[in-house]
C-alpha cells in the first residue's frame, strides 16, 4: 500500500487535495449551472427572434431563392446549345425589368416577352417585351398601342378571357398553346380570392410574319400566399421552351438538387395559411438545415411590391434546443460523476491510508493502555500518524516511569501511613492498657487494702476482747500507728495513681470525641463561667469587656472547658496581697478572634511560661489543689480548633492568657463589629 | 423459694474474683458461686454440662482477659439457641463508649463499670446482688437460683 503514495503524501495534503477537489466540483457543477442557463436563455431569446424574422426569412428565403434558382438555372440553361428561349416567372414588374438581366441571352433570339401580370391592384398588366436586337435593352412592343393596357380591378374577372382572346388572336391565331397552372375560381376583388394563374406560350411573330419567337403569357391574380405557395408547388414543372417551341419540364425540386426539400417548405406554408392567423397548430420544417417548428401567428401575404409581412412563429429548433441541453446535462452529469469519483477515491483512501490506522492505533491503545505492547503503533509513518504513534510513544514511556516513581512514592506513603495507623492503634491501645491493665491491679490494690482496714478493725476488736493493753504493748504500736499508716499511703497512692490515670484517659477521649460547633456568645459564657468562681470566698474585680466581640463557632463544651480553666487559674492563683482583679477582653482582626484573660495574680516566671501546658505540670507555690491538667486540657482544644493558647505572665504582678480563634470559627454577622 | 441456679464469675483476676464473691455474699447471695479464670474455662463447663444442673441464674463477665476475651465469650453464648437467655452481667474496668456499644450489640443484659475505689466497687457488688434478689429471670433452662437471703 505505501508504494501507492508517495511518503511525502501528508494527511494536510490529503485534507487539502480533497477539499480542493469538492470545491473543484462545486464550481464546476455551478458553472455547468450557468451555462446551462444561459444556453436556455440564447436558446429562448434566438427562438423569440426567429418568431419575428425566422419565418419571414424562411419564407421569403424559401421563396425569393425559389425564383432566383428558377431565374439563374433558366438564365444557365439558355445558354446552353439549342436552348433559344427563356421564359419568365411572375413577379414584379419593375422588379423583373430592373433585376432580370436578359443581357446574357443569346442576342436576337428573344424577339417578346409577354407578362401579364396580376398585382395586388387587381388589375392586369400585359407587357409585350420584344428583344429584338438585345443590346442591353428591352424593347417593348405595345400591345394596342399601349405599354400598359390596364385595366381596373372590377373589369377584370370579365375581362381576362377576351384579353387572352385577343392576345391570342393578334399573335398567333391557332398557335398558341397555353395551360394553366392552377385554375380557381377568381373571385372579384376578394382578398380571398385564390390564385389563379396561366401560361400561354404562342409563337412570335412580327409584323412582317418573320418569327419572333415565343411569347409567353403567364397569369396570376393577387398572389395571395396560397397562390404564391401553389405557384411553386413542387410538382410544378418549369417550362422552358426550346428555339423549336418544345416545351421541356423542369422539375422544381431538382434544380436546386433538394429533391423535395422546398417542397416540404411550401407544404409547410400552405399548410400554415389553412391553418389561419393565431393558429396553435404547429409544423415542422427544414429551412437551411435547421429544423422549425412553425406556426402562422399574423399577417397576410400582400403584394409583392411591399415586403411580405407576415409572420410565423418558431417554436425554436427543438431538436437543437433539447441536443444543446442534453449535451450540457450530459457534460454536466458525467463531470460531475468523475469529480465525486474523484472524491470517493481521495475518500477511500483516506479512509485506508489515515483512518485505518488511525482506528487501528485508537483500539490498540484502549488495549493496551500505557504499558502494553504499543509495538503495532505506526511509528514509522512519516506522516502525523506517525508523529502522533512516536509523541503517544513517549508520553507512554515518561508517563511510565513517572508511574513507576509515583508507585515506589504511593509504597512509601502506604508503609508511613501504615506505620500511622500502627502508632495511632499503639496509642488507643495505651489507653486500652491504661483502663484495663493498670486500673485492674489498681482495683485490688485499693480493695484489698480496704479490706485490710476492715480486718485491723476486726483484728483491733478481738485484741480488746483479749483485754491486751494496747498502750503498752509494741502490739499497739503497729496497730494503732504504724499499719494504719502504712494502709493509708497506699490507699492515697493508690486513688492519686486512678486519678491520674482517668485523667489521661479523659484526654484521650476528649481528642476522639466529635465536636459541635454552635454559635458561643463569649460575653455570656464568661459572666457564667465567673458566676461560678468567683464568690463570697474568692473575691474578684472582674471586667468583662466582650460586648462588640462576635460569636465564636465551636464545640459548647470545648468553649466552657477553656472559659472554666483559664478564669478558675486566675481565681485560684490569686495574689494574697491584693485584691484580685479579672480582665477579659476580645480583639477580632481580619485573622480572627484572640481572646485575653488577664489578671493581677502571682504570675509565672518567664522559664516556666512555655511548660505550664504541659500535662501534669504546676509551677510555683503548690498551696493549691490541682492535677496539672487544665491548662494542657485547653491546649488540646484549641489545637484541634486550630487555634493558639499562649500566656503572657510577669512573675509577682499577674498574668494573661491568649487564645486566639481563626477567622473561620468567627459567626458571620458579626465580623465587622 | 429456694434457688438453685449458680451464679457464674468469669474474671481472670483472682483478686477481682475474691472480692467480687466477698461483696456478693456480703449482699446476701446464698447461691453457688462458680468462678472461671478464663473464657475458655467457662464455655468449657457449658460443654460439659449444659442441662445436668442448674443453668446459671447470672454471669458476671469480664471482659479484659488473656486468651478468649469476654466479648468472644458473649458471642459464643448468645449465638447458642439454647444459652442465649444466660443473663450475662459485663464487669469491666474500662468506660469505654466502643466497648459499650460493643457489648450490647452482642447480646449482653447489662454492663458495669468496676469502680476502683474500693467503696463503690463494694457498693456496686452489693447492689447488684440486692438486684439479683428481686429481679425475674427467663424460665426453662435458666432456672433461677435466688435465695431471698433477708
Amino acid at each position: 500500500m505505501r508504494t501507492i503514495w508517495p511518503p511525502a503524501l501528508r494527511l494536510r495534503i490529503a485534507g487539502k487535495v480533497i477539499a480542493l477537489t469538492a470545491a473543484l466540483a462545486a464550481a464546476v457543477a455551478t458553472l455547468f449551472a450557468v451555462t446551462h442557463h444561459l444556453r436556455v436563455q440564447e436558446l429562448l431569446e434566438q427562438r423569440n427572434n426567429e418568431k419575428l424574422i425566422g419565418n419571414t426569412k424562411m419564407l421569403t428565403v424559401a421563396i425569393q431563392a425559389e425564383f432566383n434558382r428558377l431565374s439563374e438555372d433558366v438564365l444557365l440553361l439558355s445558354k446552353a446549345p439549342g436552348v433559344t428561349f427563356l421564359l419568365t416567372e411572375v413577379n414584379h414588374p419593375e422588379h423583373y425589368a430592373a433585376e432580370q438581366d436578359y443581357s446574357g441571352v443569346a442576342a436576337g433570339r428573344v424577339r417578346t416577352i409577354v407578362t401579364i401580370l396580376a398585382d395586388t391592384r387587381n388589375y392586369l398588366r400585359l407587357s409585350i417585351y420584344s428583344t429584338d436586337e438585345f443590346e442591353g435593352e428591352i424593347f417593348r412592343t405595345e400591345l394596342s398601342g399601349e405599354s400598359y393596357v390596364t385595366y381596373e380591378e372590377a373589369d377584370l374577372p370579365s375581362g381576362i378571357p377576351q384579353e387572352i382572346a385577343e392576345i391570342k388572336n393578334q399573335l398567333a391565331p391557332g398557335k398558341i398553346s397555353y395551360s394553366y397552372v392552377d385554375s380557381k375560381e377568381i373571385a372579384g376583388g376578394s382578398p380571398a380570392v385564390s390564385q389563379s394563374a396561366f401560361r400561354a406560350v404562342t409563337p412570335a411573330i412580327d409584323a412582317d410574319g418573320h418569327d419572333a419567337g415565343l411569347i409567353v403569357i403567364e397569369k396570376a391574380y393577387k398572389p395571395t400566399l396560397d397562390a404564391a405557395v401553389d405557384y411553386m408547388q413542387p410538382d410544378w414543372d418549369s417550362v422552358i421552351f426550346d428555339a423549336a417551341g418544345n416545351m421541356h419540364t423542369y422539375p422544381v425540386g431538382s434544380i436546386a438538387g433538394e429533391g423535395g426539400a422546398r417542397g416540404q417548405v411550401y407544404a409547410t406554408i400552405r399548410e400554415l395559411v389553412s391553418d389561419g392567423p393565431g393558429s396553435d397548430s404547429l409544423h415542422n420544417v427544414t429551412v437551411d438545415g435547421r429544423d422549425y417548428a412553425v406556426k402562422f401567428v399574423e399577417g397576410e401575404l400582400r403584394d409583392s411590391a411591399t415586403p411580405q409581412v407576415f409572420r410565423v412563429a418558431t417554436i425554436a429548433d427543438h431538436e437543437v434546443l433539447y441536443a444543446d441541453l442534453a449535451a450540457t446535462n450530459r457534460n454536466n452529469i458525467l463531470l460531475t460523476v468523475l469529480l465525486v469519483l474523484v472524491a470517493s477515491l481521495f475518500g477511500l483512501v483516506l479512509g485506508r491510508r489515515f483512518v485505518r490506522p488511525l482506528q487501528a492505533m485508537n483500539e490498540t491503545i484502549l488495549e493496551q493502555g500505557t504499558d502494553g505492547d504499543l509495538s503495532a503503533l505506526p511509528v514509522h509513518r512519516a506522516d502525523e500518524i506517525g508523529d502522533f504513534a512516536r509523541s503517544y510513544c513517549t508520553i507512554a514511556r515518561e508517563l511510565n516511569g513517572a508511574l513507576e516513581d509515583l508507585g515506589q512514592g504511593n509504597v512509601d506513603l502506604q508503609e508511613t501511613n501504615a506505620k500511622l495507623v500502627h502508632a495511632n492503634k499503639e496509642v488507643r491501645d495505651l489507653a486500652a492498657i491504661i483502663s484495663h491493665d493498670l486500673r485492674a491491679p489498681l482495683i485490688n490494690i485499693l480493695g484489698f487494702s480496704d479490706e485490710l482496714t476492715r480486718l485491723h478493725g476486726e483484728l483491733s476488736g478481738y485484741l480488746a476482747t483479749m483485754n491486751v493493753d494496747l498502750d503498752e504493748s509494741e502490739i499497739a504500736d503497729l496497730l494503732q500507728k504504724r499499719l494504719p499508716t502504712a494502709l493509708k499511703f497506699i490507699a492515697d497512692s493508690s486513688s492519686r495513681m486512678e486519678s491520674k490515670l482517668d485523667t489521661i484517659l479523659h484526654l484521650s477521649r476528649r481528642g476522639r470525641d466529635e465536636m459541635k460547633p454552635v454559635p458561643i456568645d463569649l460575653g455570656k459564657l464568661f459572666r457564667t463561667v465567673i458566676e461560678s468562681h468567683v464568690t463570697e470566698h474568692n473575691p474578684a474585680d472582674v471586667s468583662i469587656e466582650l460586648d462588640s466581640a462576635p460569636p465564636v463557632i465551636i464545640d459548647e463544651e470545648a468553649a466552657s472547658i477553656i472559659a472554666n480553666n483559664l478564669v478558675s487559674n486566675a481565681v485560684k492563683y490569686r495574689d494574697g496581697d491584693r485584691p484580685l482583679s479579672i480582665r477579659i477582653r476580645a480583639v477580632t482582626d481580619e485573622f480572627g478572634l484572640t481572646l485575653c484573660v488577664e489578671d493581677n495574680g502571682r504570675g509565672i516566671n518567664v522559664a516556666d511560661q512555655d511548660l505550664i501546658f504541659g500535662l501534669f505540670r504546676r509551677f510555683g507555690r503548690q498551696d493549691t489543689s490541682g492535677e496539672g491538667i487544665g491548662l494542657s486540657f485547653c491546649k488540646a482544644l484549641v489545637s484541634r480548633l486550630n487555634g493558639k493558647i499562649w500566656c503572657n505572665s510577669i512573675a509577682g504582678e499577674g498574668s494573661s492568657f491568649f487564645v486566639f480563634f481563626p477567622i473561620e470559627l468567627l459567626g458571620r454577622e458579626t465580623v465587622a463589629a | 423459694m429456694k434457688k438453685t441456679g449458680p451464679i457464674c464469675i468469669v474474671d481472670d483476676d483472682d483478686g477481682h474474683a475474691y472480692l467480687i464473691e466477698l461483696n456478693l455474699r456480703q449482699s446476701g447471695v446464698t447461691n453457688e458461686l462458680l468462678r472461671f479464670a478464663s473464657g475458655q474455662e467457662f464455655l468449657d463447663y457449658l460443654e460439659e454440662d449444659p442441662s445436668g444442673g442448674d443453668a446459671p441464674v447470672m454471669v458476671l463477665l469480664d471482659l479484659n482477659m488473656p486468651g478468649m476475651g469476654g466479648l468472644a465469650v458473649l458471642q459464643v453464648v448468645k449465638d447458642s439457641r439454647i444459652r442465649r437467655t444466660y443473663p450475662i452481667v459485663v464487669l469491666s474496668t474500662s468506660a469505654d463508649t466502643d466497648e459499650i456499644n460493643a457489648c450490647y450489640r452482642a447480646g449482653c443484659n447489662l454492663f458495669l463499670t468496676k469502680p476502683v475505689q474500693y467503696a463503690e466497687f463494694t457498693d456496686l457488688v452489693q447492689r447488684l446482688g440486692a438486684l439479683l434478689k428481686v429481679a425475674h429471670f427467663p424460665s426453662g433452662a435458666a432456672t433461677t437460683g435466688l435465695a431471698a437471703a433477708g
